[in-house]
């Protein structure tokens, strides 16, 4: 204990002379430091620099939704066009038997519920 | 406006003043805060021109912080004191080729004596050597505490760490210190009485 006590007043005469032999930052870096201040101030003072505004286009694209929406609807068109030149099995039988077909097809129902006479007469 | 004007004005004051675009208030700011985080950095380091590159990135960042800086937040002084102890300990880490801290083993009675690769002979040298022996933590504790005279609770904000912590860091600091130091008595001009 004796021992530690001795070598803690001893630390203290160390760190005085810590204290007094404090080293002075050099005029150099004090000038840089000085640039940095001019130079983050100016940074911050430059006025923005001014966003052209959006043409026409650029405005119908926002007012969809953006570009994802245009893709979204590009891909759309082009299915249909495909579907159009080219159709489906499927969608070809329905098509010709609604235009050309000897089945009636309606697209509305002219035996409603009250059309049962159109039967008896 | 001239620099007496704020005087007294406090440091975070100042900082605001800049943010607001007074330059004046940055440039009295940067003579007050500079040499004393400078001085933590070199005692850190050990190393002037590291010490510069460190000071001057550290006040680098408070300018770029100013118009961001909250006023109910930390004190100037203790956030600087921080981010200068964050470099330094970055700084210190690659020197060690990213050894970890914690793997910095500590003087030990056993260890070769300090006094066979010491040149210099006066006690604040000497004291600096011995800091370099120190784990990083120790040693920051020690540096804020003896040399740049912080209370515990700034440096407990500054390190992060609990009050607890900060007085065992500097308990282990100083008993490490005054081990490496013993042996450099009689060189030192002390005597074994």
């Amino acid at each position: 204990m004796t021992d530690d006590s001795d070598k803690m007043m001893d630390l203290e005469a160390f760190f005085e002379a810590g204290r007094k032999d404090a080293p002075e930052p050099s005029a150099a870096l004090m000038s840089r430091i000085m640039d940095d201040i001019d130079s983050v101030a100016d940074q911050r003072e430059a006025p923005e620099p001014v966003q052209k505004g959006k043409g026409l286009f650029g405005r119908i694209i926002d007012g969809i939704g953006g570009w994802p929406a245009v893709s979204g609807m590009a891909t759309a068109g082009i299915v249909g066009i495909v579907v159009g030149v080219s159709p489906p099995e499927a969608i070809s039988d329905f098509t010709s038997a609604y235009v050309n077909g000897t089945t009636d097809l309606y697209l509305v129902d002219p035996y409603d519920s009250f059309g049962f006479e159109s039967f008896e007469g | 406006m001239p620099l007496d004007a704020y005087a007294d004005a406090p440091d975070e004051a100042l900082l605001a003043l800049y943010a607001n675009g007074d330059r004046d208030a940055a440039r009295l700011l940067m003579h007050r805060l500079t040499p004393r985080i400078f001085r933590q950095a070199y005692r850190m380091l050990g190393d002037k021109a590291e010490a510069e590159d460190v000071t001057q990135e550290a006040m680098l960042k408070l300018w770029k912080i100013a118009t961001e800086w909250r006023q109910d937040e930390a004190k100037v002084t203790t956030w600087l004191y921080r981010i200068v102890a964050n470099l330094c300990t970055d700084r210190l880490r690659k020197r060690r080729g990213n050894a970890s801290i914690d793997e910095v083993a500590e003087p030990e009675d056993g260890a070769e004596s300090v006094a066979d690769q010491m040149q210099q002979t006066t006690r604040s040298d000497a004291l600096s050597d011995a800091l370099n022996q120190l784990p990083d933590r120790q040693k920051q504790a020690v540096v804020l505490r003896h040399l740049d005279e912080l209370s515990n609770p700034e440096i407990a904000k500054i390190m992060d760490v609990g009050v607890g912590a900060v007085e065992n860091l500097i308990a282990r600091g100083k008993r490490a210190l005054a081990s490496v130091l013993a042996k450099r008595k009689k060189e030192l001009g002390y005597s074994d009485d």
